[in-house]
């Protein structure tokens, strides 16, 4: 397959009638993207879906999407599949009950054109809607008033987010597994990218509409009410032994220092 | 009368200024608050507000430490201010917060009311400072944020219902506005405070509720030594949970980490103490976290060692049950034990007593009893002063040494009872500290006439002048395998010792006296008659306990009980 600048992923579950916003937001994006020039495909993940997801799915279908079902049960799974079948340079993970704000893929791959830096992209902010009502902003980890040690406490970035498809592949989501107790795909994917030295960047002036449902209990709630955890992360050690020198303590919270670090360990570049 | 009535409603009224003001009233040497009742309002005349003591309150020391109150950039914004009677924090705080203005350049009154509709009625200036910075809201709009949140509601609107039939959204009025750090601030700042202090290189956790000098500090002695011998000193970090106590540092190599949560998190609430040791670990992640004793250890390896494991391979130590004043079990090993097995790798014991009797009263299957290990201490007595020679040969009475926790555990009422009953022949030394109310009791329980020295704490065994004695007693309710009796053992004495826990493990009757019906005097009182008549045979006895000691209770085999796969020294 040839080669595109981004891949949209979209995971679908049980969403039945929720995923038409979603896949309309997505379209959309898509559309304005390709626009601007940027070449796009949709790839729709059907993990363990009811007939009318998969139905509705289908029934929604645009020449540009290929559609897959699977059955692992399991959001980082589906994800980690997107993405081997995805053609993307880039690669943009939409849920199916949620919603992207129309700039969003141009704008992924525009920021990535301009960073010399591999980086994973997410929007400034999150409009939540639906049971709940209020907007959630994200955080630049060049931004100084980012620490680390915040994602001790919680996650700091959403699922929705945007990077290049080699990321993904070095870094698969982790799965789930609430009965060993290892939860939150997102955040522990978080953790483990900048395990590897990865940047997260947000994209100014862009957003996503996130839905909390107001009836059946999400996979974040099961989670919650099972005490998992995030997977295990080496993240934080960098913030023990405040004694050494600066310089060995790229994220731990020595804000004109932990900047300078975070260029110089970003190593990795890129021509887009 | 009508005026003394009337007067308290003018506390604010500044009777110099007034008189500056108005010098005519000065010069009639009227009262001015009166006059300005009677007259001076009736007249026009000016209302002399008393200047307020800002910096004396709470509120106001709050603002001006929350850096959010710019007065010049009050002044300059709002310069109808400079002509009141107020300063400008005080104007800000009496008037200014209400009309809408703005303490300084980062804080946005209007928008942060607007945005946060459930404060209303609050000042949002100090409902930020107590409650909204810890809450995640936001002091001010977001530079272009608000903007960014409506373009791209308006990009979106029209795709669900959820959002274009949402009033809220149209306005972004009443719409909570937060960032996604945490609001677990004060725990933030402890817990970077306590990484701080550890080192990459850490990989072992020894989890301690103190470090005294007690039977369980030994053993957190223990391990820290052969630890350091194993895997290096630097890879090891004691933690001290609970209680912020250290009298037994010495005991512990100068080059060891010790992190004293205890001291950081003093104030926190229980449930606050654990999220910080939790987060201590997910952070740090040593490879293994050993409890000896530590409560709040137990608690988080109860209800979140599922968790907790995933980070660590968990370790304990149970040593044997413990009783309430009513008799009931109230040790971890009943309180917490059930609960957390499924997340321990291994636990360790003293004695093999207590493994039988815990594994069999908690209904352990084998995959869950099999993680059950006995490591019997290692005695700590100075080899040295093993070779001290008794300096006295009592032919005629006996020298009793008694030496642990004055406590109910040891059974102090005991003790009393049986040096009542003993010969006048007989003196007792009883060593060790103790609750001040046991040892109050101890001392009326004693006859006038006994002999019997209390002594007090000691700093180790071996610093006792154990020459001077011809036997050790000890008397204990229930216990593992007691340090004292280990190190008494070792200094060959003939033991006379309560048939409990794991004492029978180390004491029997060829190698000493142990009393089966244990809350009983007259079996004790027995044995020491019988060290009494018989000194060689005792001493024989003493010797024999020496040898079985130091073959059974050497450091090499306290070290390879817990090295190996999946131990903790792995």
């Amino acid at each position: 397959m040839t080669e595109v600048d981004i891949t949209a992923i979209i995971n679908a579950h049980r969403e039945g009638y929720l995923c038409k916003p979603s896949l309309d937001s997505a379209k959309r994006a898509s559309e304005l993207a390709r626009a601007q020039g940027v070449s796009t495909e949709t790839i729709v993940v059907l993990d363990k879906a009811d007939e009318l997801t998969k139905a509705f799915v289908r029934s929604q279908q645009d020449p540009n999407w290929r559609i897959f079902a699977v059955s692992f049960g399991d959001l980082g799974a589906s994800r980690n599949f997107g993405v081997t079948k995805s053609c993307g340079k880039l690669v943009a993970f939409l849920d199916a009950d949620d919603i992207w704000g129309e700039t969003w893929l141009a704008a992924c791959v525009r920021a990535a054109r301009h960073s010399s830096r591999k980086a994973i992209w997410h929007p400034e902010i999150n409009i939540y809607f639906g049971k709940s009502c209020h907007v959630m902003y994200h955080i630049d980890m060049e931004n100084v008033d980012f620490d680390l040690l915040d994602l001790a406490f919680c996650n700091q970035w959403t699922a929705l987010a945007c990077t290049y498809r080699d990321i993904l592949l070095e870094v698969p989501y982790p799965l789930t597994d609430l009965k060993k107790g290892l939860g939150y795909e997102d955040w522990s994917w978080n953790l483990k990218t900048i395990e590897k030295g990865y940047l997260h960047k947000v994209i100014a002036g862009t957003g996503h509409a996130v839905r909390i449902k107001t009836s059946q209990p999400s996979l974040l709630n099961q989670t919650n009410v099972s005490g998992s955890v995030a997977h295990p992360t080496t993240a934080f050690r960098v913030l023990m032994d405040q004694t050494r020198p600066l310089e060995m303590f790229p994220l731990a919270g020595k804000r004109t220092q932990r900047r300078n670090n975070l260029e110089a360990a970003q190593s990795k570049t890129v021509n887009f | 009368m009508w005026f003394s009535k009337k007067i308290k409603h003018y506390k604010d009224f500044d009777a110099q200024k007034y008189l500056l003001q108005n010098p005519d009233v000065a010069k009639s040497g009227v009262d001015p608050l009166e006059h300005f009742v009677n007259h001076g309002s009736k007249e026009g005349r000016e209302y002399p507000v008393k200047a307020r003591d800002s910096y004396a309150d709470p509120e106001y020391i709050r603002v001006i430490k929350s850096g959010f109150f710019d007065p010049e950039w009050y002044l300059s914004t709002y310069p109808d201010v400079r002509f009141c009677e107020q300063g400008p924090l005080e104007h800000f705080m009496e008037f200014g917060v209400w009309e809408g203005r703005d303490p300084g350049p980062n804080f946005s009154t209007s928008w942060y009311l607007e945005q946060y509709p459930d404060i209303r009625g609050q000042n949002p200036l100090l409902h930020y400072i107590d409650h909204g910075k810890r809450e995640g809201r936001i002091p001010a709009p977001p530079r272009n944020g608000v903007e960014t949140a409506k373009r791209v509601f308006e990009s979106i609107m029209d795709l669900d219902p959820a959002l274009y039939g949402n009033e809220r959204f149209h306005w972004f009025k009443g719409v909570a506005f937060y960032d996604s750090r945490t609001r677990s601030t004060n725990e933030k700042a402890i817990l970077r405070n306590l990484l701080g202090k550890l080192t990459p290189d850490i990989t072992h956790f020894v989890m301690a509720p103190w470090i005294l000098r007690s039977g369980a500090d030994i053993v957190v002695a223990n391990v820290i030594e052969s630890a350091a011998k194993i895997v290096g000193i630097r890879r090891i970090a004691l933690i001290i949970v609970d209680y912020d106590r250290m009298e037994g540092l010495e005991w512990l190599p100068e080059e060891l980490t010790v992190l004293n949560v205890a001291n950081a998190t003093e104030g926190l609430s229980p449930e606050e103490k654990l999220l910080i040791i939790e987060k201590i670990l997910l952070a740090t992640r040593p490879d293994k976290c050993l409890n000896v004793n530590s409560g709040l250890t137990w608690d988080l390896f109860r209800d979140r060692g599922k968790a907790v494991s995933l980070y660590s391979n968990l370790y304990a130590c149970v040593f044997c049950r413990d009783y309430n004043h009513r008799n009931a079990p109230m040790g971890y090993a009943d309180t917490h034990l059930r609960d957390a097995i499924p997340w321990l790798t291994k636990v360790y014991l003293d004695n093999a007593t207590f493994k039988d009797e815990i594994i069999a009263h908690l209904g352990l299957l084998p995959d869950e009893g099999s993680k059950f290990h006995v490591a019997k201490q290692p005695v700590r007595i100075n080899v040295h002063k093993q070779d001290r020679k008794r300096r006295v040969v009592h032919n005629l009475g006996l020298n009793i040494l008694w030496a642990s926790r004055i406590a109910k555990q040891k059974n102090y009422k005991l003790l009393a009872e049986i040096i009542n009953r003993s010969p006048s022949s007989y003196s007792f030394s009883v060593w060790g500290s103790g609750d001040q109310n046991c040892i109050q009791e101890f001392k009326n329980l004693l006859k006038p006439m006994a002999k019997v020295t209390i002594h007090g704490p000691y700093a180790s065994f071996d610093t006792l002048p154990l020459e001077d004695y011809d036997a050790f007693l000890y008397t204990s309710l229930w216990d593992g395998t007691p340090n004292a009796l280990l190190e008494a053992s070792a200094f060959a004495f003939p033991v006379v010792a309560s048939n409990v826990g794991g004492i029978a493990e180390v004491i029997s009757p060829d190698r000493g006296w142990l009393i089966d019906d244990f809350d009983d005097p007259e079996p004790y009182l027995r044995a020491l008659a019988e060290i009494g008549r018989d000194k060689t045979g005792a001493r024989d006895k003493g010797s024999r306990l020496a040898e079985f000691v130091s073959a059974n209770h050497s450091r090499a085999q306290f070290e390879e009980a817990i090295s190996g796969a999946n131990h903790f020294l792995d």
